[in-house]
């Protein structure tokens, strides 16, 4: 079997409405809602476990914010990327 | 672990087509609006990178109300009109430059409410433009008032006890009329509604796809659903993809099933061809309509 | 080539319109106005443009502030009873600054009043039928040679203002038949858009020039990414309820008419030299007054004539030249009282004694009926 391919969970934060349809509708659970508040106050979606994702999209195409990218991993590992500003972006690896 | 990335742009898929400024936009928490418009406009990055539209051709035109909002994000020609006009401002667009391509993209109040006779007019006459209705079953903007689409017995803010008329099924309406391409989903199928719209949109003819949508914060309220998930959950429920046999076999009906699918299409030559037929425009042979067409 | 042909006003309205370059008539059936679209239904496509006919006048409207965005040179045609449905949109094309055209043939109202009957009752719902404070031109012709002048110069101040242009005529008009000289495209002059002078992404479709207030227009398909945007917007088309942009947007709507006045306003004063006394009347029932006015010349009764031509915005100078000798001025209008109003707002402060004669007749009556008018309203002359 070929290895599994890695994914870039990409979340633009300040967008996010903290709806939870991404959180709901992903199969492999690995999107909850964090802690940190964006620029409106609402607690931004973040990624357990990056190198779950089959990078089914679903996330992406359920969101209503125009928040979330899935992209094939950069540099081969996985990882979510939490964009709070132009220059400011999170990191989450496994 | 927080690093400094410069240069580097994170932009969502679709920002090309946004006016991003203006984002986060003004829509609710959970609402499908932003599902379906993001649909709309992955379907035509596909379109245009296979070469079969333009953008610049493209009119975005929205009526009033959540969905009527659209045309202020999107990154295209387009018109924001009053309310319950956008598929008659469509006409003109058209009429004075038939190698636009018109598209409407409004609610349910809007273009089967107030705007319901421009509506039928342009599906009789297969009026070449693609409507996209956002189908939220209620006034949401105006707070929750009672729609054509509200279900039977709902409450909403003008039907404290419940609604006692019988629902518009639209999308079965527009097929009677003898549209080219009629589709319904549901936001649960945002892939069903990218294909509908590439589909649809290099097309001649009138199409129309309506999307049932959720209204989390306004009419879900009235109807006691405390979370946009319940509410997804609830119309998933109903919204059952089928292939009707006959318009007749085609549900409308909260309690039992919305029927979600393609239910028509064909190629018949739409509005502005026909009037080539009659008269012979500079125009005529360069109709994308034309080049679209499978004959 | 210009040629001399005996046409009914809403012929010669349709061939002004064809003159002046129209690529898109929209039109819906109400009488005295369906003949012209009858007209333009068989003549408009061999000149490359294209008739339609809407569901209403509803769509109508929208249809030609849509086709104006898209670069065309549009018209409709109606009556009050269409008009008042066109009320909102209206405001639309004031609002997103639409060069349109309406040829508003008035009948007897109101509501659907006598419908093949003429009336003059439309004067303030041409200009306020919509909502907000917004700024629309309205001209009035007396002839069917000045309905078909006044359609090119509608098509003119549409165009050079991006402002919604009305012809306001009447039954009459549209069904008297008379020769005029009329004209093929390219022989009028009329204005077109100030193309943007920015490339997408810098211009602003809705920033006017500092001289003449009206902004430069981008047509769609031109890649410019328009956005014509019904509520209060910003330079770039954005909504905002910010009150200094709403107040500079609803002042600049307003301005941009007055301030380019030259091109807009007109009126014609006759036997006003020495005139005591000045009847004001417009349209089709100023004939009978002119002809009133000669009669009593005849008598030796030092009685003029001034007449608007452009209705909204009124030639307030050429009034007041008109009054300059008269101590007493007498509006005669079809209605109990519209364009008496602005008369009066603009004479009264002079002191001048402003009399109304309220003529309430579905037939433009001769001049002899209109003295018995006069009479009515107990005013001797």
């Amino acid at each position: 079997m070929a290895p599994r391919r890695a994914y870039d969970i990409i979340i633009l934060a300040n967008r996010c409405k903290e709806c939870g349809l991404c959180i709901h509708v992903c199969p492999k659970k690995i999107l909850v809602t964090g802690n940190k508040q964006n620029q409106k106050g609402y607690r931004v979606t973040t990624v357990t476990k990056p190198s779950d994702c089959i990078g089914c999209r679903l996330c992406e195409f359920s969101c209503p914010d125009f928040v979330i990218r899935i992209e094939p991993s950069s540099d081969g590992v996985p990882k979510g990327l939490i964009v709070w500003g132009e220059n400011e972006v999170e990191v989450i690896k496994d | 672990m927080t690093v400094q990335v410069p240069k580097l742009e994170y932009r969502h898929r679709v920002d090309d087509l946004l006016r991003t400024e203006r984002l986060p936009h003004v829509w609710c928490p959970g609402c499908g609006i932003g599902i379906t418009l993001q649909a709309f406009l992955r379907a035509v990055k596909a379109l245009e990178a296979k070469g079969v539209i333009d953008r610049k051709q493209l009119v975005f035109v929205t009526g009033i109300g959540c969905t009527g909002r659209a045309s202020g994000y999107v990154r295209l020609d387009g018109a924001h009109t009053p309310h319950g006009r956008p598929i008659a401002y469509a006409y003109g667009v058209k009429l004075a430059n038939p190698k636009l391509v018109p598209v409407v993209f409004s609610g349910d109040g809007d273009l089967a409410g107030i705007g319901g006779n421009h509506l039928l007019h342009a599906a009789r006459r297969n009026f070449d433009m693609l409507v996209i209705m956002v189908n939220n079953f209620n006034y949401a903007l105006t707070g929750g008032q009672l729609a054509p689409t509200t279900p039977h017995g709902a409450y909403s803010t003008t039907t404290p006890k419940g609604n006692p008329e019988r629902p518009m099924d639209v999308a079965r309406l527009v097929a009677a009329l003898g549209a080219n391409y009629v589709a319904r989903w549901s936001i649960h199928y945002p892939v069903h509604i990218e294909e509908s719209v590439k589909r649809a949109l290099p097309r001649r003819g009138f199409r129309f796809i309506e999307v049932v949508s959720i209204c989390p914060e306004i009419f879900g309220r009235h109807i006691g659903f405390r979370s946009p998930v319940d509410f997804y959950e609830r119309l998933r429920k109903v919204a059952k993809v089928r292939k009707p046999k006959a318009l007749e076999e085609i549900k409308y009906d909260w309690e039992d099933e919305i029927t979600l699918g393609v239910f028509v299409d064909k190629d018949e030559p739409g509005y502005m061809e026909s009037i080539c037929q009659v008269y012979n425009y500079d125009w005529c042979k360069e109709l994308p309509e034309r080049r679209w067409s499978k004959q | 080539m210009a040629r001399r042909e005996f046409l009914t006003g809403n012929e010669a309205m349709a061939e002004a319109a064809i003159a002046a370059g129209l690529r898109v008539f929209i039109g819906y059936p109400i009488t005295p106005a369906s003949d012209l679209f009858e007209y333009l239904a068989e003549k408009l496509p061999s000149y490359g443009g294209v008739v339609f006919q809407a569901e209403d006048e509803i769509a109508a409207i929208n249809a030609l502030v849509g086709a104006t965005y898209a670069g065309a040179k549009a018209m409709t045609a109606t009556s009050g009873p269409g008009f008042s449905l066109m009320a909102e949109s209206l405001g639309l094309a004031a609002m997103l600054e639409a060069p349109i055209v309406i040829v508003y043939n008035m009948r007897t109202g109101p509501s659907t009043g006598i419908a093949t009957g003429t009336g003059q009752g439309d004067v303030m719902q041409s200009r306020w039928a919509s909502h907000g404070h917004y700024g629309v031109v309205v001209y009035s012709p007396w002839s069917v040679q000045e309905a078909y002048n006044l359609v090119v110069k509608a098509f003119d101040t549409a165009w050079r203002l991006r402002v919604p242009t009305i012809v306001l005529s009447d039954a009459v008009i549209a069904h008297t038949r008379e020769l005029a000289v009329v004209y093929e495209p390219g022989e009028v002059k009329v204005a077109d858009r100030k193309p943007p002078r920015e490339p997408p992404g810098e211009f602003k479709p809705f920033k006017p020039d500092p001289d003449d207030l009206v902004p430069p227009m981008a047509f769609y398909g031109e890649g410019y990414a328009v956005l014509a945007e019904s509520l209060v917007h910003d330079e770039r088309g954005y909504y905002t309820t910010d009150p200094e942009n709403y107040e500079r947007l609803v002042k600049r709507l307003e301005e941009k008419i007055t301030r380019n006045k030259h091109h807009v306003v007109s009126s014609e004063a006759r036997y006003t030299e020495d005139a005591e006394t000045v009847i004001v009347a417009f349209g089709t029932l100023a004939r009978s007054a002119l002809a009133l006015v000669k009669d009593l010349r005849k008598q030796g009764k030092k009685v003029g004539l001034w007449r608007p031509v452009s209705i909204w915005p009124l030639d307030e100078e050429g009034l007041s030249k008109a009054v300059e000798h008269a101590d007493r001025v007498i509006v005669a209008e079809m209605n109990l009282g519209q364009l008496y109003r602005e008369v009066a707002r603009i004479l009264g402060p002079t002191g001048r004694k402003i009399e109304l004669v309220p003529v309430l007749t579905p037939e433009l009556p001769g001049p002899d009926e209109l003295l018995g008018y006069f009479r009515k309203a107990g005013v001797e002359i």
